[in-house]
């Protein structure tokens, strides 16, 4: 039989937590699986949804603590989030439609492990790790790229529970986020990009991140190509090199596929335009 | 409180129980809706299931006390025994409406369970608990021992059989989900938003409400509207529950509520709240008060005082209705013998095991009516006129019946919660309770005959019959019935001088309506039962004084001068005597008196003029050969939708599988008058048939004109068009799939406006042996010959099975059933099956049926109607056997024991 | 498991008891009778099941009614509930904005929540504010006329929507 818990802070969530524990919070994700299946019946199901700790954004020593059962909705609108990491709120904007981004949360968007999550090349853009806690009550953190495993598996073990994210201020860079899917709303990833730049005084690179998302089982931070970038300045041949640099990883990392076709020239030209643009 | 059961062999959880019954829980908590809600009494049976082995009536079973045990019902598939008794119920016809068949066919589980091999007695003891008011038993007897493995060697009536569609049985519409209990009827429909409508009847049989308070039941949290009869709304204006359409002129004289109640079904308010129990309660919560007028339970007492009118201004609803052919008076001075004698027929209510009920939907734009009704183009006629409301607002959908008899003719329940659902903007459900049916349901009206005739050398000379009727409260189908009774006095015996006279009268009693036979029962028995007494009284045969006066082949009716099509009523006598082998009026033995009985009789086929009685059809034939028939038969089970089938298969010359006939609804159907006066077989049957038959002139019109060919060339047989040399031209599916695909695009179709042309006689003689105890009195009808003219029979087995139930009905209307009074307050005491006696399937006697097998030259293929013929006769004859038993002389019905008894001196 | 749920539903204190994984749209529909909420999709795509949770549009298609606990629903019975219809309502109608109608309480309700959060938005947010609707029928240009009809306060409340 289905067990239901509704703990009403996160101490009692603790101690709801057995081998068997499925959380939901927003769960526009979990009820969809249910229709498709997904059978919970011999489940533990917790319900986060009614635990104020575990929701809103908090400023923290350089940058910001989101709590996991924030909204995507409530992401959108937070001034401070808006105001250090502009391109989480970009991409929590283009998550699936007004409703989804109402009840859906961000630590559903990690936690799901999703290629096509949004708000995911966001976080990782501002070097974002998983606040993670046991049933003991121990607390661990995990940079993005390492918690997200592959496609659904995280590291995320059946007696922890995603406490918050932390991102860093990207406050002084240009941020830019950039997706495509089939249709405006409602639309599942196709493609998603996000970058954020710092430049020095006489316009060369300072910083610069650089992530893809969707076109990839997992998120990608590109480090090595970020490194190559600092000091130079952005110039057309440069712009012209990294591009294609990504996208032949991207190739090389998610194998050659039906789509690559379309998909390989149009990252290519998505992150040469980005670059373009925020060269501006 | 939690309790733990089985149903079907599956584990079943259900909390908080309060008093809810096994029936409930069944229909409301489970969705086993197979268990039917007939009387909540545990009289009727219709809700029977087993529990533990045992059968039970569920409504009287409470949850509480289920814990652990195990339930049976009739949806239990996986149980062959179950779906073997639905097959052979299915398949010997003992299924009419289907109501009771599902608590039928779980009684005869249990049966079989106990008694693998039961006697038919046995069988029919077994049943005891289950009453059903269609078949008469017969074929539910038959169906159980067919189920237990015995060969049953009862023969079927004898048809005439052609082409494989007309004289070949066939159960009813629907027989097998009837069966299994997946037929829905109102009660098992699901709504949405739906509320819920009680009402509040009089509190006495005479008397003006004075005061009415509704406050405090306003208050009561889900009431969502109560109307009053002390509101000046336009429910308070007259209307007549009877009337079909504005064109009939008749006296409007009775309300929704009404303030001056003239009898305890009276209504005097109704509430609408979202459960039936918070309306029920809200019911209970209106104050009022009342003073009581005198109370008039007798005609003879009505027509004298009028000094508390129940009507306006006396107690005359018509008088002096009537005709005379030749010179009675004159004529009787020329006899040999004259006969004087008065007779009384009482009230008798349907009993069908469905109680009236109603769902009307508002939309703030159109009425919709979900009714079991037998007349939907008649109520939208009146909701119109109640409502103000255009023709094309108002839209009646028949619902499955659950038994009818006339009883679903006439408004009861259906403005009401059309008044309701108005008021609430919403959908409304008024379902009545047993009790309640009886109360506000209407009566057979109840007539005393003065019987007059003089004899000339052994025929008849000169006959005059007067009647006084007791139509309850208000007008109604007063003078319907008016005629409807003395139609028959003219075309039965031949007689040259003949007069009838009626005078209605209102009592405080149930209001009268259309029952089965509408008139013509109670004639019979008067004339019928003067016959034999005359016979008795001259010792002259019965049966030969009858053979010297009935009409024969070419009479013709002796007030319309109309030759009546077809009268083998001669030969229906002559063969039910011979089927009869005791060929003695009386005998006895040591513990009992023996009588033989008989009677004869005539109903009428469609209405007759001046009331317009047309059918309009409409056959369309598909792309695949297969035909749709847009016509208005009501069926109720008693098979009209097979009967229709038959017609155009036969016709058409194809299977009757291929035929669909629609349901009735007013928005989509072509017009006909309901399902009374035993015209659908008549009047639908032949306006189908004429329109299959314009069908085929259609068809060969077409493929005349696609192959380029005469029309006079080409013959259409069996869904096939041919050269008169016998090429094929095209079949019948094939000209339809051209004219859809080619130009000029078009559908086959024909249709025809069907007028009823005459009113035929349905005939019948019965002949009844009958044993009276000596000790007690007791009456025990033993053996039962019919044998009816019906003309060609189009479905032998469900003929039979109207002709059975009809019985049943005759038997009850005979010496069991009986519309008692409070003779003080003038209160209604049958108000449930155990207090109102109708036969149960151990009353019922040795049933003997044949036809004459002659078709009728008018009738469709050569059809008469049966269903009120049925039971015409049967009453006189069993009369006439007791009489002869005991040497009585009993002049009314019912003759009941105690009258026996006072008669024997016992 | 059965499971009491307490809730608010168009301003009215409601106790039911559910399944743990109920989903809110099922138990407005068939233990409530609020018909007003259509199925579309049943995955959250086509907001015909749109309702609205605390201040803000959801699908309660996707939405686990034990989840609801305390919550403070609105469906489209609640706007026309004294029998007089929302501006939206009658804008739609006004508007042509309805042809099958089986998406338009979603509809009435995103344009609804659309105004109450942003009273004066561009005819590019009320696109983007019932983006989470599908529509087949009318191609989504009356219906944006009619939110904006609404918002230029073609409308007078009337009251139908007593807050």
């Amino acid at each position: 039989m289905l067990n239901y818990f509704r703990p009403k802070t996160i101490k009692e969530c603790l101690e709801c937590i057995t081998d068997d524990r499925v959380y939901i919070a927003g769960g526009t994700d979990l009820l969809v699986e249910m229709r498709n299946g997904h059978d919970l019946s011999k489940k533990t199901l917790i319900d986060l949804s009614h635990i104020p700790e575990l929701k809103g954004v908090k400023k923290i020593d350089g940058g910001l603590e989101i709590m996991a059962c924030t909204s995507h909705d409530d992401l959108v609108l937070n001034k401070d989030v808006n105001k250090s990491l502009k391109v989480l709120s970009d991409a929590c904007r283009t998550v699936g439609s007004p409703q989804i981004r109402n009840m859906g949360t961000i630590g559903g968007s990690i936690g799901t492990a999703s290629p096509a999550s949004d708000p995911m090349p966001a976080l990782m853009l501002a070097d974002g790790s998983a606040v993670i806690i046991n049933k003991k009550g121990e607390i661990r953190e995990e940079k993005l790229e390492k918690f997200v495993v592959k496609p659904g598996i995280t590291t995320l073990k059946n007696d922890e529970l995603i406490l918050s994210v932390k991102v860093k201020s990207l406050e002084d860079y240009k941020q830019s986020f950039f997706k495509i899917g089939r249709r405006k709303a409602l639309a599942i990833a196709r493609l998603n990009f996000a970058m954020a730049i710092l430049k020095n005084k006489d316009n060369t690179i300072k910083d610069i991140k650089i992530v893809v998302g969707a076109a990839l089982p997992v998120t990608k931070r590109f480090y090595d190509i970020e490194k190559q970038l600092i000091g130079k300045k952005l110039t057309e041949k440069i712009i012209e090199k990294i591009s294609k640099d990504i996208s032949d990883q991207v190739l090389e990392i998610a194998g050659p596929r039906k789509s690559s076709e379309y998909k390989i020239p149009v990252i290519k030209n998505i992150i040469s335009r980005m670059l373009k643009d925020m060269e501006v | 409180m939690t309790v733990n059961f089985k149903v079907n062999n599956k584990k079943v959880e259900i909390k908080d129980l309060d008093n809810l019954s096994l029936l409930k829980i069944l229909r409301e908590h489970l969705s086993l809706k197979g268990a039917k809600c007939g009387c909540k009494t545990g009289d009727c049976g219709t809700c029977s299931v087993i529990i533990d082995g045992e059968l039970v009536r569920s409504c009287l079973v409470l949850g509480k006390n289920l814990e652990g045990k195990s339930i049976k019902t009739i949806e239990y598939y996986k149980d062959e025994k179950i779906r073997e008794l639905q097959e052979t119920f299915t398949r010997s016809g003992a299924i009419q409406c289907g109501f009771c068949t599902p608590g039928m066919i779980m009684a005869a589980y249990s049966i079989l369970e106990k008694n693998p091999k039961p006697t038919k007695k046995e069988i029919r003891e077994g049943l005891k608990y289950n009453l059903c008011r269609c078949t008469g038993y017969e074929k539910i007897v038959d169906a159980i021992y067919d189920a237990s493995g015995q060969v049953n060697t009862k023969k079927h009536i004898i048809a005439s059989v052609f082409k494989g569609n007309i004289g070949t049985s066939k159960p009813v519409q629907a027989a097998l989900e009837k069966a299994e209990g997946k037929f829905e009827y109102t009660d098992d429909l699901v709504f949405n938003n739906l509320y819920h409508g009680k009402i509040l009847f009089a509190p006495s049989a005479h008397g003006y409400i004075t005061k009415m308070n509704i406050e405090e039941a306003k208050k009561i949290e889900g009431v969502l509207d109560i109307v009053t009869c002390m509101d000046q709304e336009y429910w308070s204006k007259d209307f007549n529950c009877h009337i079909t359409s504005p064109f009939e002129k008749l006296v409007r004289n009775e309300k929704m509520f009404n303030r001056h109640f003239r009898y305890d079904g009276d209504k005097i308010a109704a509430v609408v709240a979202i459960s039936e129990e918070i309306a029920q309660k809200a019911v209970k919560a209106i104050e009022y008060e009342f003073k009581t007028y005198p109370v008039i339970l007798d005609v003879k007492k009505a027509m004298k005082d009028d000094s508390y009118p129940i009507q306006k201004d006396n107690n005359i609803a018509a008088r002096n209705i009537g005709y005379e052919i030749g010179n009675v008076e004159d004529a009787y001075k020329d006899c040999d013998i004259l006969f004087e004698k008065e007779y009384h027929t009482q009230k008798q209510s349907h009993g069908m095991m469905e109680p009236h009920i109603a769902v009307a939907n508002y939309d703030g734009e159109i009425l919709t009516l979900y009714a079991p009704t037998q007349n939907v183009f008649g109520f939208r006629s009146l909701m119109t006129e109640i409502f103000d409301l255009p023709y094309n607002k108002v839209r009646v959908i028949k619902t499955n019946i659950g038994g009818a008899f006339g009883a679903k003719s006439e408004v009861v329940v259906e403005h009401i919660a059309s008044l309701l659902a108005i008021r609430v903007k919403g959908t409304v459900k008024v379902n009545l309770s047993r009790k309640e049916e009886f109360l506000c349901g209407k009566t057979r009206t109840a007539i005393d005959f003065n019987v007059k005739f003089g004899v000339k050398n052994g025929k008849f000379k000169s006959m005059g019959i007067d009647a006084v009727l007791d139509r309850g409260g208000y007008y109604g189908s007063t003078i319907d019935l008016c005629y409807a009774w003395m139609d028959k006095v003219y075309k039965l015996y031949e007689c040259e001088n003949i007069k009838t006279n009626t005078i209605a009268i209102y009592t405080n009693t149930q209001n009268s309506g259309a029952v089965r036979g509408y008139g013509a029962p109670q004639v019979n028995f008067a004339r019928e039962t003067a016959i034999n007494d005359y016979c008795r009284d001259q010792g002259l045969d019965k049966i030969q004084f009858r053979l010297d006066n009935l009409f024969e082949q070419g009479s013709k009716d002796i007030a319309t001068k109309e030759t009546m099509t077809s009268v083998y009523v001669k030969d229906c006598l002559t063969r039910a005597y011979e089927m009869i082998e005791e060929k003695r009026n009386k005998w006895e033995d040591e513990n009992y008196y023996y009588g033989l009985g008989v009677a004869v009789g005539v109903h009428g086929n469609g209405i007759g003029l001046p009331v317009a009685d047309f059918a309009s059809s409409s056959i369309k034939y598909c792309a695949d050969g297969s035909v749709i028939v847009n016509t208005t038969v009501h069926d109720m089970g008693q098979g009209s939708t097979i009967m229709i089938k038959k017609i155009v298969a036969e016709v058409l010359g194809i299977d009757d599988d291929l035929v669909t006939v629609l349901n009735p609804d007013t928005n989509s159907n072509y017009y006909s008058n309901g399902a009374y006066a035993t015209r659908e077989t008549w009047v639908n049957g032949n306006s189908v048939k004429a329109a299959a038959d314009e069908l085929i002139k259609v068809i060969i019109n077409e493929t005349a004109e696609i192959h380029e060919k005469n029309i006079e060339d080409l013959i259409y047989l069996d869904g096939k068009i041919a050269t008169k040399a016998g090429d094929l031209v095209a079949t019948a599916a094939e000209v339809v799939l051209h004219r859809m695909h080619k130009p000029p695009f078009k559908e086959i179709e024909a249709t025809v406006h069907f007028t009823n042309p005459q009113v035929p006689g349905s005939y019948m003689a019965n002949i009844v042996i009958s044993k009276v105890d000596k000790k007690t009195g007791e009456v025990k009808v033993e053996k039962l010959i019919a044998v009816h003219d019906v003309g060609r029979a189009i479905n032998p087995m469900m003929l039979e099975g109207q002709i059975e139930g009809g019985i049943h009905m005759g038997l009850g209307f005979a010496i069991s059933e009986e519309v008692k009074y409070d003779k003080k307050t003038g209160k209604l005491e049958t108000i449930n099956f155990k207090k109102y006696k109708m036969f149960r399937a151990n009353d019922m006697p040795e049933i003997h049926i044949e036809i004459v097998n002659k078709p009728d030259s008018v009738g469709p293929l050569g059809a008469k109607g049966v269903g009120e013929a049925a039971l015409t006769a049967v009453a006189p004859a069993v009369i006439d056997s007791i009489n002869e038993a005991i040497g009585s002389n009993f002049n009314k019905i019912p003759v009941l024991q105690k009258d026996i008894q006072e008669f024997l001196g016992l | 498991m059965k499971l009491m749920l307490n809730m608010t539903i168009n301003n009215e204190k409601i106790s039911v008891e559910i399944e743990p994984d109920s989903r809110l749209l099922d138990v407005l529909r068939d233990d409530l009778g609020l018909l007003g909420t259509k199925e579309g999709c049943g995955v959250g795509e086509c907001g015909a099941c749109t309702v609205i949770i605390d201040g803000k549009t959801a699908n309660s298609c996707v939405t686990l009614a034990a989840s609801m606990e305390g919550c403070d629903i609105k469906t489209i019975e609640y706007l026309s509930k004294n029998g007089k219809l929302h501006p939206m309502q009658k804008s739609f109608i006004d508007n042509s904005a309805l042809q099958c109608g089986f998406c338009t309480p979603g509809f009435v309700l995103s344009g609804v929540n659309l105004l109450e959060r942003n009273p004066n938005p561009t005819e590019e947010e009320i696109k983007e504010g019932i983006s989470g609707n599908i529509c087949r029928c009318t191609g989504y240009e009356q219906i944006v006329k009619a939110v904006e009809d609404v918002r230029d306060e073609k409308y007078i409340k009337d009251g139908a929507c007593d807050e």
